[in-house]
C-alpha cells in the first residue's frame, strides 16, 4: 500500500511540479491553456482520486476477498448450489489470518515477537503480536471514525 | 479562447468530497438508519446516492451565478464536479468497507486495544468460522446468497461481475497466487 501511495501519488505530484519548474506556467500554443495554480490543482485533484480508488480497490486483489471468493464457488456450484459447510471448506483453517498478519508485518504495521520463555518454541506458537507506532495511528484512525458514525467495531 | 476556472469552482470540489461522508453521518446519527450489520453497506451505498441531490443543488446554484463560460464550459465543469464526486464516493465506500470487513483491520483494533495480542489467542478472538460465517450471513442480507434447502445458491448476481474481474486482475497482477 505505501508503495501504491508513492508510485500513484507522490510521483505524480513530483513530476508535475519538476513540469511547471521547467515549463512555467506559459499558455499552450494556440489553446489558451495555462497551468495556473487553479488549473493545477483541479490536474490533481482528479490524479489524488482516480490514485485513491485504484489504491482502494488493491487490497481484495492482493488478499483474495474471501466474500467474492465464495460468490464465485456458489456460481461454479451453479443450480446445485452449496452447504455452509461446503462453503467453509473453501477456506484453509489459518490462511484467511496467518496471511494477513504476513501483510500487517510486511508493510511494518506490526510486528511479532518471539517469547523466549515460552514452553512451545518448536512451533513458534508463544508469538505476540505488537503494534508499531503506524500499525497504532492507522487502528486509531478507524476506531475514531467508528465512534464519529456512532457504530461498533467491524467484525472484519 | 478557453476560461480560467474560478476560485469558487475550486472552491465546489471541497462539499463534493465531503458529501458522501456527511450524508452517511446523517443518515446514521440524525435519521438512525441503516444501523443493523446487515443494511450498514447499502447504507453508504444509499447515501452516496442521494448526495446527488445536494452535488446537483450546487452545480445549478454555480452554474446560474457565473456568466463568464461558455455552454460547453458549463458542462465540462459540472461533468468534472459529478467525476470528483463519485470518486470521492466510490474511495469513501471503501474506506467504510475496510473498517467493517477487513481481516487487516480488525487485526490492529484487536491490538490496539491491549497493545500486543498473543498469536495463540487469535483463534478464540477470531476464529475461522466465525470469519467465513460473518460473511456468509452478509451476503445472504444483501440479496447475494440465497438459502434454498439448506444450500446456498446466487441470488441476485449484482456481485458476480465484481468477483470475476477482481479474480481476473488477481490472476494479471499475482498469477503464482492460490485463486
Amino acid at each position: 500500500m505505501l508503495w501504491l501511495t508513492i508510485v500513484f501519488i507522490v510521483l505524480p505530484i513530483c513530476g508535475w511540479m519538476f513540469f511547471l519548474a521547467v515549463a512555467g506556467t506559459h499558455p499552450e500554443h494556440g489553446t489558451g491553456w495555462a497551468a495556473t495554480p487553479l488549473n493545477t490543482f483541479l490536474i490533481l485533484l482528479l490524479n489524488l482520486l482516480l490514485s485513491a480508488a485504484y489504491i482502494m480497490s488493491y487490497p481484495p486483489i492482493q488478499a483474495g476477498c474471501p466474500s467474492l471468493k465464495i460468490i464465485l464457488a456458489v456460481n461454479n456450484s451453479r443450480a446445485e448450489g452449496m452447504t455452509e459447510d461446503d462453503i467453509h471448506r473453501i477456506f484453509s483453517e489459518d490462511i484467511l489470518v496467518s496471511e494477513r498478519l504476513e501483510d500487517l508485518v510486511n508493510d511494518g504495521l506490526i510486528f511479532v515477537k518471539r517469547d523466549s520463555t515460552g514452553d512451545d518454541l518448536v512451533s513458534l506458537k508463544n508469538e505476540t503480536i505488537v503494534l508499531s507506532r503506524q500499525g497504532y495511528v492507522i487502528a486509531h484512525l478507524f476506531a475514531s471514525y467508528r465512534r464519529i458514525l456512532n457504530l461498533p467495531f467491524g467484525k472484519g | 479562447m478557453q476560461t480560467e476556472p474560478s476560485l469558487y469552482f475550486a472552491l465546489m470540489t471541497i462539499p463534493a468530497l465531503l458529501i458522501p461522508f456527511s450524508m452517511h453521518l446523517f443518515f446514521l446519527r440524525v435519521c438512525c438508519l441503516f444501523r443493523e450489520p446487515e443494511l450498514r453497506q447499502k447504507g453508504v451505498f444509499f447515501s452516496v446516492l442521494c448526495g446527488l441531490i445536494p452535488m446537483a443543488a450546487l452545480s445549478y446554484l454555480w452554474a446560474a451565478k457565473i456568466e463568464s463560460h461558455t455552454t460547453a464550459g458549463i458542462i465540462v465543469s459540472v461533468l468534472y464536479l459529478f467525476l470528483v464526486y463519485i470518486l470521492a464516493g466510490y474511495v469513501y465506500f471503501h474506506f467504510f468497507n475496510m473498517s467493517e470487513t477487513a481481516r487487516r483491520v480488525r487485526l490492529l483494533i484487536e491490538s490496539s486495544k491491549t497493545g500486543t495480542l498473543k498469536k495463540n489467542d487469535l483463534p478464540h478472538l477470531y476464529p475461522h468460522r466465525d470469519i467465513v460465517s460473518i460473511r456468509i450471513e452478509r451476503l445472504t442480507a444483501l440479496g447475494e446468497l440465497r438459502l434454498s434447502d439448506d444450500r446456498y445458491v446466487l441470488g441476485n448476481k449484482a456481485l458476480l461481475l465484481p468477483a470475476k474481474l477482481i479474480f481476473a486482475l488477481r490472476y494479471i497482477l499475482f498469477p503464482h497466487a492460490d485463486s
